[in-house]
């Protein structure tokens, strides 16, 4: 899951992506509203928190630029007034969440994955399949009730599988979903990581499809 | 009652109706004087005639007499009108027509002239011409009278003519000074109806096509109308930017305190005092953007906000799957300030659908002013809890958890707009029913 995260406070920044890395997302940050709209046209993003006190552009326009050009990515507002007219404003521009500051870094999260289950059609706040069950808080995974570690980017690339299940998902798709702007991204690497994850969960789950990349199955269900 | 148009009107009717009367009182009186001297002219030309028949010497029994020359015969008629009198010391000669006819007549000296107006035996109207002369060492009086009547009755005619004529002038005259009046009058109006319509909030400002008399008063009432607006705009940014630049500050507080270095002591002190700093930041600054009654700036558009806001919490509780049904009366369009609205509102609809089991009502309609009632079918209030909350000087925020600071500052809109918040049982649904009704912006003293 790749995040853009639009704030203009340095130190809230850092422990923001520090906190959303550690909790298993990808994440860019943009500092200013020119920025934030570029990347959120350009890039991928699974999701976007977006401050609406920004320098250059507010955020509400750039909200509204992106919903203008159908560019529907979750949007979740963070607003420092707090005010019900703001989250009007903010829902009849597109945004598909708020949140008060000062906010707890969980409730954040937790509002982050409400809104990438909704989008994907999932009501329950668990990814499993039947013999699949993938633990985010711990990131972990349980296969037949054996449980495996897994690293960030094994979690990253595993949970936006299950996620995307029975989809064609191509490697340098994955990768723009499982690394950040700044990562080196070799999607011979995604090879590498898909073969780790065949080794924990077994090779059955993900099938490769040639020249066109994989897919996420599983054969019980 | 300090009414322009009254005013007017009174001074001007009573001043049309004097000068209507002058008028016709003028008339009058010119006309019965002239008819009088016209017809004393004549009396004495024809006591010129009568004296130059008058014979004194030359009688036999040396007693005057009168020639027998012809005068106008109406003197010699009976009961004619006309009739004259030539008094001698000793002997008074009659024209014809009086036949016994009595008239007081003064004894004048030679050259004193009298006219005089008297009533006849009938009641009749009489004008007298007496004139003294003396002829041949005698004196004596000629007077010569002429009945009236039947001048004065034409006149009466003349006169009633008149006063129809000035009655229908009065009336024309008022009425043209009516509509003038009325005209005038209804420039100002035009005041009134822009008035209403900045309270129902159709207007932003008054139109200046106003007389030329009123213009600078409502010209300065749009600056200030003006200005109060950007003041708003002013204070409502500049306690946003606050609220912004303190909570920054406030989120990495509490994000330090989930460092393992804190001590747990610590770690609770300062996360309850920035906890309280929040709570207080977010009451005051929430009081502090209300803008209040009879503002003018962005109008809350019933029709248009209330399916947003109704959209918005939906999509806030995604995770409950809550009907909300709303029903906007007649005349409920657009009310007061938009903010201070979706904040009054939107906390209302928060709470209840917080609360709710699955289905909301919202109602507002007209009722001398706004109403608005939120109820839902969650658990409700306990009666003594309801009594509580709606205290005078409760402060909510420290009174009930979950409902707190949104009544609070639903207490404090209310309280703002002089309006009243009643919470009860709702009958329909079961759960808390929350009644707002804020009075129609100005109460017409009238």
């Amino acid at each position: 899951m790749r995040l853009l995260v639009v704030e203009d406070d340095p130190e809230l920044v850092s422990y923001m992506r520090s906190d959303l890395v550690k909790a298993g997302f990808a994440v860019d940050v943009a500092d200013n509203g020119i920025d934030a709209e570029h990347l959120g046209d350009t890039e991928p993003y699974d999701a976007v928190v977006l401050d609406l006190g920004l320098p250059q552009k507010p955020g509400m326009d750039v909200l509204h630029a992106w919903r203008g050009r159908g560019n529907r990515v979750p949007v979740i507002v963070l607003t420092a007034r707090d005010a019900w007219y703001e989250r009007v404003d903010g829902f009849k521009a597109g945004a598909d969440d708020y949140l008060g500051k000062p906010f707890h870094i969980e409730e954040l999260i937790a509002r982050i994955r409400a809104l990438i289950y909704r989008r994907h059609g999932r009501t329950s706040h668990r990814i499993e399949t039947r013999t699949l069950k993938l633990d985010e808080d711990v990131q972990q995974v349980e296969v037949n009730d054996q449980t495996h570690q897994l690293t960030g980017t094994e979690f990253r690339l595993l949970r936006y599988m299950m996620l995307n299940s029975g989809r064609i998902l191509s490697k340098t798709h994955l990768s723009e979903h499982v690394y950040d702007q700044e990562s080196e991204r070799d999607s011979n690497l995604i090879e590498v990581y898909i073969r780790r994850l065949r080794e924990k969960i077994g090779t059955q789950m993900i099938l490769t499809k040639r020249g066109q990349g994989y897919i996420f199955n599983d054969p019980s269900a | 009652m300090n009414s322009l148009e009254r005013s007017l009107q009174i001074g001007l009717v009573s001043s049309l109706i004097g000068l209507m009367f002058v008028f016709w009182w003028t008339a009058t009186l010119s006309s019965r004087l002239l008819t009088e001297s016209f017809v004393f002219k004549r009396l004495e030309a024809d006591a010129r005639s009568v004296v130059s028949i008058v014979e004194v010497s030359g009688a036999v029994d040396g007693s005057p007499k009168l020639a027998a020359f012809k005068l106008n015969p109406a003197y010699e008629q009976p009961a004619s009108g006309y009739y004259f009198v030539v008094r001698f010391d000793d002997a008074t000669l009659t024209s014809r027509s009086a036949w016994d006819q009595f008239f007081d007549i003064p004894t004048l000296q030679a050259g004193q002239q009298t006219k005089r107006v008297a009533l006849g035996v009938a009641g009749e109207p009489l004008l007298i011409w007496s004139g003294g002369y003396a002829r041949d060492g005698r004196d004596f009086t000629v007077a010569v009278v002429e009945d009236i009547g039947p001048i004065v009755t034409r006149l009466r005619v003349f006169q009633w003519f008149s006063a129809i004529i000035a009655v229908l002038l009065l009336v024309a005259l008022l009425g043209v000074q009516r509509w003038v009046v009325r005209g005038s009058v209804q420039k100002l109006d035009a005041i009134r109806r822009d008035m209403l319509k900045l309270e129902h909030g159709k207007a932003v400002s008054l139109s200046e096509d106003v007389p030329s008399e009123i213009a600078p008063l409502v010209k300065e009432f749009n600056r200030l109308l003006r200005r109060f607006d950007q003041r708003l705009r002013q204070s409502r940014n500049a306690v946003g930017n606050l609220a912004h630049s303190l909570k920054g500050p406030l989120n990495l507080l509490l994000r330090a305190t989930e460092s393992p270095q804190i001590g747990s002591s610590e770690k609770s002190t300062i996360a309850d005092n920035a906890e309280h700093i929040r709570r207080l930041i977010e009451s005051e600054l929430k009081r502090a953007r209300l803008a209040g009654r009879g503002t003018v700036g962005q109008l809350f558009n019933v029709d248009s906000e209330i399916p947003a806001l109704i959209g918005l919490l939906k999509q806030v509780y995604s995770e409950k799957d809550v009907d909300v049904r709303y029903n906007i009366g007649p005349e409920v369009e657009l009310v007061h300030d938009r903010q201070d609205m979706l904040e009054l509102i939107g906390n209302l609809l928060d709470n209840a659908v917080k609360w709710c089991n699955g289905v909301v009502m919202v109602n507002m309609r007209y009722a001398s002013g706004i109403l608005i009632e939120v109820e839902d079918d969650g658990p409700g209030c306990s009666p003594e809890e309801l009594a509580r909350l709606t205290g005078r000087g409760v402060r909510l925020d420290e009174s009930v958890a979950g409902h707190g600071l949104g009544l609070s500052i639903v207490k404090d809109i209310v309280d703002t707009y002089e309006g009243r918040l009643t919470l009860s049982a709702s009958a329909r649904l079961g759960g808390l029913k929350a009644t707002v009704h804020l009075p129609a912006k100005t109460q017409d003293a009238g």
